[in-house]
């Protein structure tokens, strides 16, 4: 039976015209890119395509990056060729996603996505849904960190690699192989001078011409440790998703009735401090720390119990509150020794 | 001075002075009637030695046993030089090991220049969110009174081109010892310092917290050097990529001076 399945799949792959990558897909594959018919769509402005958005809430709620909005409102197609009117409802600033809604949604028009809650590890096979269509792709770490420039908050990443090297991946939702969405690609590597052997990019690359220039050079090979492995018969591109306790707490908040998404934070920026401790570079005004007296050229050493040696590991912590939580903040202030009491704010 | 005009009334009186200088002080006189006093004082002590008998080397008969009993009113026992001079040598060098150390310590950047291009490109981007940025020249005319280490640190740029792997890194060993007193002192420091309110904290924190603090940010700067090198950072510029439609990212292994939000 499976047998026969699979012919028939493959014939009937083989038959319809579409994407180069879904002839590629294994049944398996097929099935999830079956089910997410009704749970996604192609935004678009006039001509072009923007992205995709993803149901999440049967009151027609999608769930978009930043990217794909040009504006308030944006024209979306479903793939059964449902057309929709999407209007801009809340944004997200620290992750970049944001909440659309439907006119005349009826619930009828598809089924929301589930968030992937199991683990996901490096290797794992995930698929992509690109507005040209389905792209196989897999998790290369899940244990990376990133800082977005225009508001400069740590966001932990899952770096993926796609099959589709010639393809507008931003805005593209990936999903485990049981279809839970794992998030939206925001960002992809920046392509390798494939002539500078001691680019910093060199242990990645962006698109296909970044790897078919890379692979000419053996020297550019003994860089590519983390890559010199595809596993597809195509060329790779890296991209990065919002981890998934971020993207939880994204669609946890849009969810919610305020549609509002709480992220911990105490109103400071940080930079290292040259003797170890994050140093307080500023201080927003009324934030939970301009509240609780924490000052500018303080040195945070411990934060809830947790040691503090720079700005990474205090925003990691911070991370890791919860709004509203009471936690003790322990600072140096020229040489003195300070514990301060702050509510985590949002 | 005195001891100067001492030993030149001793040396006078010993007959160890040249033949042109004793005739000089002899004629001019040895000073006021206190310097005279000693002066005969002097010369009978080295008369009663004389006289003392032949037991007494010649070598005991020197100026600096004699001047050394007249000026401490005693004679000195004698030292074991060797014993002396090893344990010495030995304390010289740990000074100068802990000097050394204390110096390169003290003279570490509160801040960095970020040499890498892109990541002065992402600094210099115009934010988007006014209220959330950090900008030390807004910084610096909101709080006056305030000067960071940041904002200080931007006029040397001699000193912010040092970076954090060119810190000279510690012995294994001191830094356990280090360690060790570090947290026993932050122990303590910790049951005497439980304070909530900073402005009570401001005012009343006990002097002896200074070393606490000190030892506490050389526990921060062990732990900050001798820091393992984890992932890249990927910094996502808003600017889009026109073949991928995705934001450009790239790695780099430290933010170093870039502030980060929380």
């Amino acid at each position: 039976m499976r047998t026969f399945l699979s012919a028939v799949s493959l014939v009937l792959v083989c038959l319809v015209p579409g994407h180069t990558q879904q002839k590629l897909l294994s049944l398996a594959e097929s099935a999830v890119h079956e089910k997410l018919q009704g749970s996604v769509a192609v935004l678009a402005k006039s001509t072009k395509t923007q992205g995709m958005a993803v149901l999440i809430d049967n009151g027609g709620f999608f769930l978009a990056h930043r990217l794909s909005i040009k504006s308030g409102a944006t024209t979306a197609t479903m793939p059964n060729g449902r057309s929709l009117v999407l209007r801009l409802v809340q944004q997200d600033e620290p992750s970049q996603m944001v909440l659309l809604k439907a006119d005349d949604w009826s619930p009828s028009y598809g089924a929301p996505v589930k968030l992937a809650r199991e683990a996901v590890q490096p290797g794992d096979r995930v698929l992509a849904i690109l507005p040209s269509g389905i792209a196989r792709a897999e998790i290369a770490n899940t244990n990376l960190f990133g800082v977005i420039s225009d508001n400069r908050r740590l966001i932990p990443l899952f770096e993926i690699r796609l099959e589709a090297p010639a393809d507008q991946i931003g805005g593209a939702a990936v999903f485990t192989l049981e279809g839970n969405l794992i998030g939206i690609i925001g960002a992809a590597l920046k392509q390798p001078d494939p002539y500078n052997t001691t680019s910093q990019q060199r242990v990645g690359f962006g698109n296909s011409g970044g790897v078919a220039r890379a692979r000419s050079g053996a020297t550019e090979l003994k860089g590519l440790n983390r890559f010199s492995k595809p596993f597809g018969p195509t060329a790779l591109t890296v991209a990065y998703v919002a981890g998934q306790n971020i993207m939880e707490r994204v669609v946890h908040g849009f969810a919610s009735p305020t549609r509002e998404v709480e992220h911990p934070t105490l109103g400071v920026f940080c930079r290292d401090s040259a003797r170890g401790g994050a140093l307080i570079d500023y201080i927003t005004p009324n934030s939970p720390a301009d509240k609780a007296s924490l000052k500018v050229g303080d040195i945070i050493f411990e934060l809830a119990g947790l040691p503090i040696r720079n700005q990474l590991d205090f925003a990691k912590a911070m991370m890791n509150q919860s709004v509203g939580q009471r936690v003790v903040v322990k600072v140096i202030r020229n040489k003195d020794l300070l514990n301060l009491t702050v509510t985590i704010g949002k | 001075m005195k001891h100067k005009h001492q030993d030149s009334i001793i040396r006078l009186a010993f007959g160890e002075h040249d033949s042109e200088t004793e005739k000089r002080l002899l004629e001019a006189g040895v000073g006021d009637a206190d310097s005279q006093k000693e002066f005969e004082l002097v010369s009978l002590i080295r008369e009663g030695l004389k006289k003392a008998g032949h037991d007494t080397p010649q070598c005991q008969m020197s100026i600096e046993r004699v001047r050394d009993a007249i000026l401490n009113q005693n004679i000195r026992e004698t030292r074991n030089s060797a014993t002396f001079w090893s344990w010495a040598s030995v304390g010289v060098a740990a000074c100068a090991f802990l000097y050394v150390l204390s110096n390169n310590r003290s003279s570490l950047p509160e801040t960095r220049l970020v040499s890498n291009t892109e990541k002065t490109n992402f600094l210099q981007e115009t934010p988007t969110m006014s209220d959330k940025q950090p900008d030390t020249q807004v910084v610096s005319a909101w709080q006056p009174s305030v000067l960071s280490g940041a904002n200080v640190s931007a006029h040397k740029p001699k000193e912010t081109t040092r970076k954090v792997a060119d810190r000279p890194s510690l012995p294994a060993k001191w830094n356990d010892i280090t360690s060790s007193i570090v947290k026993r002192t932050a122990e303590t420091v910790a049951r005497v310092a439980t304070r909530s309110d900073a402005t009570r904290n401001a005012h009343a924190v006990p002097f002896a917290l200074s070393d606490a603090s000190a030892s506490i940010q050389n526990e921060l700067f062990d732990s900050a050097v001798t820091g393992e090198q984890g992932e890249p950072i990927i910094l996502i510029n808003t600017d889009t990529d026109t073949d991928t439609g995705a934001q450009v990212a790239t790695e780099v292994q430290s933010f170093e001076n870039i502030p980060i939000g929380g």
